[in-house]
């Protein structure tokens, strides 16, 4: 059962980083308050991620034969690619970098299934697109269905903050529903989790990440981002929810840095293709291509490194380190 | 949660209910302006110390509600502003009153001073009328535009006083300083009233 602890860290990172993109904005101009954003993101992280999180989970699987023992690297190694790319500043997705690293391990270890890498790459692309084309539709629609008949200041201002918490709620439920596959879809796939206890371990471990260590990166994505009007922000998180739960349906996971990039890319060809920084865009999308190879690349060096020791597996790795640790006499 | 949400409502309302009162307040007290000069009722300088004690009121109340969580913070700061130059508006209509009071104004001006007054009530009004209207989720791009070319008109009166001001006899130092305080007074108002205008428009426009 140790090994689902490469899962826990994974999902810790990931409920740290991406509830970013949930109430990020809406924190940061004050609109939730943050412990009122942390525990309604947490709530409905495990919500999606119970209700909703087995729809992903059999994808990795599909991708090529993973074992105990590999599931454990796998995810180790993406969240330390996730961690190094983070500090790097560079906007990284856990489902690239999780897809890497299977890649990376199955070429040399097993057979990877291509056909299941096109439909995976092609989910890549179109979430961004998807997440434009949602949130340009969502902003013109919205507007003229909703907003524009609210005349009046106070009742505009109502809806402004109900909407900013039922759609964050949405959007925390759609995180929890597709990213859990991340977390804990490898150790169903190799057999050592059933799905209900895959589901609820690995929403946990996003919930804890969302309330232990969500602060920091909240702050910087709310304050760093341009910051947006309340309704465009409000669209934003809605496309972004949407465009999740669409994949979810499909079996994909996806990432959410990437929908929330593409819906705000969204808001920009809405309100004027000018608005639009192509550098940070550019930036973004050479981000998207690094995940992957990094993830990839760092588990090919573990793999050689396993080789170069001649260790079996990590069963024999840990009884080594153990037969070592009580030869120094410690105790 | 609900309830929390319905007692917000009520904060939002009360908070412009407040903005509103403060505005009628210095509409008020600019119509007393217009008699003590026009008429030179000196019994409506009380009446303009008085609205103005009120008006600080009114202030003070419609802040307070903001900062105690009406409204997204998004908008507070332009709430805020548009509330502190009205204010700064009404302090220049009070001190406007006090000058008036230590002095007594030129033939060779007083037409212009007239009119001035007028128009800056006219532009009170007018601002009152766009304040009602963008509550409501109504454009205001004609009213800004209306007090802009009002201000336009105060600007070129100050323009022929100052030529004037030149022949105006004054007996000592204290006598010109307040001539020339309550001359500065009475149409730096219409500036304050622009920029509020100009504020009230930039926050309908934010919150489109």
């Amino acid at each position: 059962m140790w090994r689902i602890l490469g899962g826990l860290f994974l999902g810790w990172s990931l409920g740290a980083n991406h509830s970013a993109n949930i109430f990020g904005t809406a924190v940061a101009s004050g609109l939730v308050r943050f412990s009122q954003a942390l525990w309604l993101t947490a709530a409905y992280v495990v919500l999606g991620a119970v209700m909703e999180g087995a729809k992903c989970m059999s994808t990795y699987g599909k991708l090529a034969l993973v074992h105990a023992d590999t599931a454990f690297i796998l995810t180790l190694s993406t969240a330390v690619t996730m961690t190094m790319l983070t500090r790097a500043g560079v906007p990284a997705s856990t489902s690239q970098a999780l897809v890497g690293a299977i890649l990376g391990w199955s070429i040399v270890e097993a057979s990877p299934d291509f056909s299941q890498l096109t439909r995976i790459v092609l989910c890549w692309t179109l979430t961004p697109i998807s997440a434009s084309l949602s949130s340009a539709f969502l902003h013109r629609a919205l507007a003229k269905l909703v907003v524009d008949r609210i005349t009046s200041f106070s009742a505009r201002n109502r809806f402004y903050s109900v909407a900013v918490l039922l759609t964050g709620c949405y959007a925390a439920y759609g995180l929890g529903a597709n990213s859990v596959a991340n977390v804990t879809g490898i150790y169903v796939t190799s057999g050592l989790l059933n799905t209900n206890v895959g589901a609820i371990i690995g929403g946990l471990s996003i919930a804890l990440g969302v309330l232990t260590y969500s602060g920091r990166v909240m702050m910087t994505v709310g304050k760093g981002i341009v910051p947006l009007d309340p309704f465009s922000a409000m669209v934003v998180v809605f496309a972004e929810a949407v465009t999740l739960h669409l994949f979810t349906q499909i079996g994909v996971p996806v990432s959410s840095s990437q929908a929330v990039v593409g819906a705000i890319v969204g808001i920009g060809v809405a309100k004027g293709l000018q608005t639009i920084n192509i550098r940070v865009v550019l930036k973004i999308g050479l981000g998207w291509i690094l995940t992957p190879v990094c993830a990839g690349a760092l588990t090919l060096a573990v793999h050689a490194l396993l080789m170069l020791t001649g260790v079996a597996s990590l069963n024999s790795l840990f009884a080594k380190a153990l037969a070592f640790v009580s030869q120094l006499n410690l105790w | 949660m609900f309830k929390r949400w319905l007692r917000g409502y009520d904060k939002e309302e009360a908070a412009l209910k407040a903005m509103h009162e403060h505005l009628q307040l210095m509409c008020m007290a600019n119509d007393a302006l217009g008699d003590l000069i026009r008429r030179e009722e000196t019994s409506r300088a009380e009446t303009i110390y008085d609205l103005e004690r009120e008006g600080d009121m009114a202030r003070r109340h419609a802040l307070s509600i903001i900062f105690e969580g009406a409204f997204l913070p998004y908008l507070r700061p332009s709430l805020c502003r548009f509330v502190e130059l009205v204010d700064q508006a009404f302090d220049t209509l009070e001190d406007t009153a006090r000058f008036f009071e230590r002095i007594s104004l030129h033939d060779a001006i007083a037409d212009e001073c007239r009119t001035i007054t007028s128009l800056n009530k006219e532009m009170c009004e007018i601002l009152r009328l766009a304040f009602q209207r963008a509550i409501h989720g109504e454009d205001i791009r004609e009213q800004v535009l209306a007090i802009r070319i009002l201000e336009k008109r105060v600007d070129d009166l100050k323009a022929e006083i100052n030529q004037k001001i030149h022949d105006i006899p004054v007996g000592d130092f204290w006598q010109g300083k307040f001539y020339a305080d309550f001359l500065d007074s009475l149409t730096t108002f219409s500036d304050h009233i622009e920029d509020a205008s100009d504020a009230l428009y930039v926050l309908t426009v934010s919150f489109r």
